[in-house]
């Protein structure tokens, strides 16, 4: 069974090869069957694996729903100027339950869950602990309903070999 | 039988505007007839010889005087595709003429336009339209299965309509943009807003699936992509995070991101979450993917004249090779103006009339004052 984790290193090496350039907008919608802190914390987790993606720091986000109306949606903004939604729907969806459209300044990395096979399951998702802050900080996000700005933070460092947001080609 | 053609069609703006494609759906349905092309008597030379070109391609007479040519009591119907800073008030002018209207989108660029417009077109009592999605069967069908209850209670709406033209990788990154507000410069000859441009299509959308009026917005807008939309200040992208007014929330993406960047015309989708499912509308979808030996597609040339590829003359000019790797097989699509010409046999306004348009105006404002503040905005916005 394919997991997120697995998802997420094939996203991953795709942005390492440079082939969409530098990534500047991502579109991460997931379904899972969750409740209360799990629900931020899979947002946490995803919200982290975004803001590495895009490697820059999160300035600010903005919710809306709630874990109570099964939906959550994240609006992103990172340093520099660069964006993203990650939105958790709390019903199933289709095929793996994971679409993504990772754009960047020289192609688009696509995972349409409607490509699934019928036999796919739901990935799976690590239960890693979260982000602290960041799972504070979209709490306060789903409390408030306006945009929250974040700490000051240094741009996530690149993994070892990889280097992101470079100059253009 | 064949019907008679009962509808005049006077086209306003020729070529290098989306009168390339509207005026060829109007001569090609069979209720109407073009009468001739006409503009603003005021107009440059590059515009009048544009204008010229379009009115000689179709045959029809070009008449260089807007007011002239509104008095022909043949015209019916105005298409008009003059510029956003020019179409509020030739708008106004076709109403007050008694003409209906069939506008490009999005409506007007201030907000003051778009109530006068309306205002005018309800003393006058003519029908209007402006182009948009509402005609294409996955619109449609997402209509159906919202109208049917079942996805249960709707919980959230999320939308991106992605242009996939014009050569990207060369704008400068690293810096936020700073929005203005008003938005100004909204088409220009190598770069449009795109926000506007491409976004109005889900807000549009959005207001028609729910029937419901936005009631507040927040916007980031982007240079990722083009160095054209950097130098003239203009936005390659937008992000807006919306609620309406039953407090639906609502996400929409919108822009243009380069033609490599997908197998067909763009992303074009719309996700529609409800408490029992959620059902995804892909306007690619369903299709069939063909993979053969032909040479693989490739861009254009760049036209200089039409650097991002807006207008399907220029794209001619520079052998544009046709996507063929997806292939549609839903149903055929009616075309925009035929559903309004339906509309007008039924002695029916459109679903998108000035009206409706208007609010989309509205939203787009509303978009760019968030986006200029870093604030949300609520709606109505003051007069």
């Amino acid at each position: 069974m394919t997991t997120v984790a697995d998802l997420h290193r094939a996203v991953q090496t795709t942005l390492a090869s440079k082939r969409v350039g530098t990534p500047v907008f991502a579109r991460y919608q997931f379904h899972a069957s969750l409740r209360g802190q799990a629900v931020i914390d899979r947002l946490a987790r995803t919200a982290a694996a975004v803001r590495d993606w895009l490697g820059a720091s999160l300035e600010r986000v903005l919710a809306q729903g709630t874990s109570a109306s099964r939906h959550v949606s994240l609006l992103l903004e990172f340093r520099g100027g660069l964006t993203a939604v990650v939105t958790w729907i709390g019903t199933a969806g289709r095929g793996a339950g994971v679409d993504l459209t990772l754009i960047g300044n020289h192609g688009v990395i696509y995972h349409d869950a409607g490509d699934g096979s019928l036999w796919d399951e739901a990935m799976t998702a690590d239960d890693a602990a979260p982000d602290r802050n960041l799972a504070a900080l979209i709490e306060r996000a789903i409390k408030s309903g306006r945009p929250e700005d974040a700490p000051l933070t240094p741009n996530p460092s690149p993994p070892r070999g990889e280097g992101r947001n470079g100059a253009q080609p | 039988m064949s019907q008679p053609q009962r509808y005049g069609i006077l086209c306003v703006t020729g070529s290098h505007t989306h009168q390339e494609n509207y005026a060829a759906a109007f001569a090609a349905d069979r209720r109407c007839r073009l009468i001739a092309l006409t503009d603003e008597a005021n107009v440059d030379r590059r515009r009048r010889d544009l204008n010229e070109r379009l009115a000689k391609a179709l045959g029809i007479p070009y008449i260089p005087d807007l007011d002239k040519a509104l008095g022909d009591k043949d015209v019916n119907i105005v298409c008009s595709c003059a510029p956003p800073e020019r179409r509020g008030r030739i708008a106004v002018r076709c109403a007050q003429a008694r003409k209906h209207l069939y506008l490009d989108k999005s409506l007007v660029p201030q907000l003051r336009e778009a109530d006068d417009l309306v205002t005018a077109v309800q003393k006058a009592g003519v029908k209007s339209h402006m182009f948009s999605f509402i005609s294409q069967p996955w619109a449609r069908e997402a209509k159906r299965l919202l109208d049917s209850k079942r996805l249960g209670t709707l919980l959230a709406i999320h939308a991106d309509t992605f242009f996939s033209k014009g050569r990207t990788g060369t704008a400068t990154l690293g810096q936020r943009r700073r929005e203005e507000y008003p938005p100004q410069r909204h088409q220009l000859v190598e770069a449009k807003r795109e926000m506007d441009n491409c976004g109005i299509y889900p807000i549009t959308l959005i207001r028609w699936l729910t029937g419901r009026r936005y009631r507040s917005v927040y916007c980031v807008t982007g240079n990722y992509f083009f160095q054209e939309h950097q130098k003239h200040n203009v936005e390659d992208f937008g992000i807006i995070s919306a609620t309406l007014d039953d407090g639906l929330p609502v996400t929409i993406g919108s822009g243009r991101y380069g033609w490599t960047s997908h197998p067909a015309a763009g992303t074009n989708r719309i996700v529609l979450v409800g408490s029992e499912q959620t059902i995804v509308v892909d306007a690619n979808r369903p299709r069939l993917q063909v993979y053969t030996d032909e040479t693989p597609w490739s861009p254009p040339n760049t036209h200089k004249e039409d650097p991002m590829g807006f207008w399907s003359s220029t794209m001619q000019e520079v052998h544009l090779r046709p996507k063929t790797t997806w292939a549609a097989c839903g149903p055929a699509a009616q075309t925009d103006a035929a559903y309004f010409l339906d509309r007008l046999d039924a002695n029916r306004d459109s679903e998108i009339n000035v009206a409706e348009a208007a609010h989309g105006t509205e939203v787009l404002l509303a978009a760019y004052r968030s986006a200029s503040t870093r604030e949300m905005v609520t709606l109505p916005l003051a007069r």
